[in-house]
């Protein structure tokens, strides 16, 4: 790959802001809609960008998610390194999938994540799971496009300076 | 942040096996984190010291909410001001009439125990704290105090709201911390049932709504809006403080024990600002005197 290097403040700015979103207060009905920003970030640099974000950055990301939002440390981290594996594995498919096609498959990545987050939860005794777990993946469905649309334009922006 | 610089560099599959191994590596990392956090203390403490990394980023995070809830407040309109003091003012006289006639009731109570030599109740003191405006992980019923141990909170405190019990302190940082509500599935705080005086075990069942009593025994005298209370029993919930009201019984013929469902007193969802509890008989040294409410 002969693609240049993404200066690590801008990859530090886009997680910051995944960050934030996630914890943004949202009224209780559009708790459940809240789609899975770092997970998103997390999945762009790894197509765009893979010598720089990996299972690594995933791992470190979910860390700082356990801390911030009070979960058993470990339990982002898990889902996130699986994330970034798969999108890893898949990633040379994924950069010539049409943008709809790729956001089904990034939903199909984070359904999956959940799948794990709520097995994790099981196992800590967090009982039955909860089917509401699945419109948040299905948000990211018709979101994605934006998304990533976004974190490209910022990305060349940077670049060309 | 840098890592994963030599994987896929050269061909579609180079890389994968390195890749698996970092996979389980980084798979095995998290799930022995997952159970020492589960299992053990130390994990928390080391949380307790990373908290000051994240509470000013929250801090950060909830400005521009608290602000345009300043400004809503700020232009709200007079007449809504002017009747929401009114509201207000006529709570406070309630509320007045009814501490008022508990003081007298207490003396007496005073005057009986110490008839019946027993200890002397000790006021609580507590010290109101806000809940910082973020939305933590649905699943984790967990709240962000804006006081640390530098105001006196350590882990165990209790935290309580206008209607009852919220939760307990989970974890201290020095500014801020995490309160566990009794809602969490794995949390059971000792409580009683105020009319009978019966000692149970409130469990808690990941719905903000709902407390269950499980260790009820059939011949228990229990009635739909009976009043739950903390118990007392443990230490470290001080006792009488409302935990919520029994809504529904499952009484099935033939079991030994029946399951009461509970209403929480306290706004679970909804509290903005909380009391933090230092029973009566927990003694701190160096604590700063909290304020009297």
């Amino acid at each position: 790959m002969s693609r240049r290097r993404v200066s690590f403040g801008l990859i530090a700015a886009t997680f910051a802001a995944a960050l934030a979103l996630t914890v943004v207060p949202l009224p209780d009905s559009l708790v459940w809609f809240r789609p899975y920003w770092v997970a998103m970030v997390l999945i762009y640099w790894c197509i765009e960008s893979p010598e720089q974000v990996g299972m690594g950055t995933g791992f470190t990301m979910g860390l700082l998610l356990d801390l911030m939002t009070g979960s058993l440390a470990g339990q982002h981290a898990l889902g996130l390194v699986i994330v970034a594996y798969i999108i890893g594995r898949i990633r040379f498919r994924m950069r010539f999938f049409p943008l709809w096609q790729q956001a089904a498959v990034v939903c199909g990545v984070l359904l999956n994540d959940r799948i794990i987050y709520t097995w994790i939860q099981g196992l800590a005794g967090y009982g039955v799971p909860d089917w509401r777990i699945a419109w948040a993946p299905l948000v990211v469905l018709f979101i994605w496009p934006w998304v990533f649309l976004i974190l490209d334009l910022t990305r060349q922006r940077f670049r060309t300076r | 942040m840098v890592d994963d610089s030599h994987s896929d560099s050269n061909a579609l599959f180079s890389g994968s096996t390195s890749g698996a191994l970092r996979l389980a590596l980084y798979t095995m990392a998290a799930v022995a984190l997952l159970v020492a956090d589960h299992h053990g203390r130390y994990v928390d403490t080391v949380k307790d010291k990373l908290s000051v990394l994240t509470y000013p980023f929250l801090t950060a995070v909830q400005l521009p909410v608290r602000a345009a809830r300043w400004v809503g407040d700020s232009v709200s309109q007079r007449q809504e001001l002017m009747s929401r003091t009114e509201e207000l003012e006529r709570r406070l006289l309630l509320t007045q009439a009814q501490v008022n006639r508990m003081e007298a009731l207490e003396a007496e109570n005073q005057r009986l125990r110490d008839l019946l030599e027993s200890s002397p109740k000790l006021g609580d003191r507590v010290l109101v704290a806000e809940l910082l405006d973020v939305d933590l992980d649905p699943f984790s019923h967990r709240v962000v105090l804006n006081k640390g141990t530098s105001s006196g909170v350590y882990v165990g405190q209790p935290v309580a709201d206008a209607g009852g019990i919220l939760g307990q302190i989970e974890q201290a940082g020095p500014l801020s911390a995490f309160a566990v509500l009794i809602s969490d599935p794995n949390h059971a705080i000792p409580v009683a049932i105020n009319r009978t005086g019966l000692r149970t075990i409130a469990y808690g069942t990941g719905q903000t709504t709902e407390l269950v009593l499980r260790d009820v025994p059939a011949s228990a005298d229990v009635i739909q809006g009976d009043l739950i209370v903390a118990s007392g029993l443990g230490g470290r919930f001080p006792r009488g403080f409302p935990v919520g009201e029994v809504t529904r019984i499952d009484n099935q013929s033939g079991n030994t024990f029946i399951t009461v469902w509970v209403d929480p007193s306290a706004a679970l969802d909804r509290s903005r600002e909380v009391l933090l509890v230092w029973p009566g008989d927990h003694r701190l040294a160096n604590v700063p005197e909290p304020e009297q409410p």
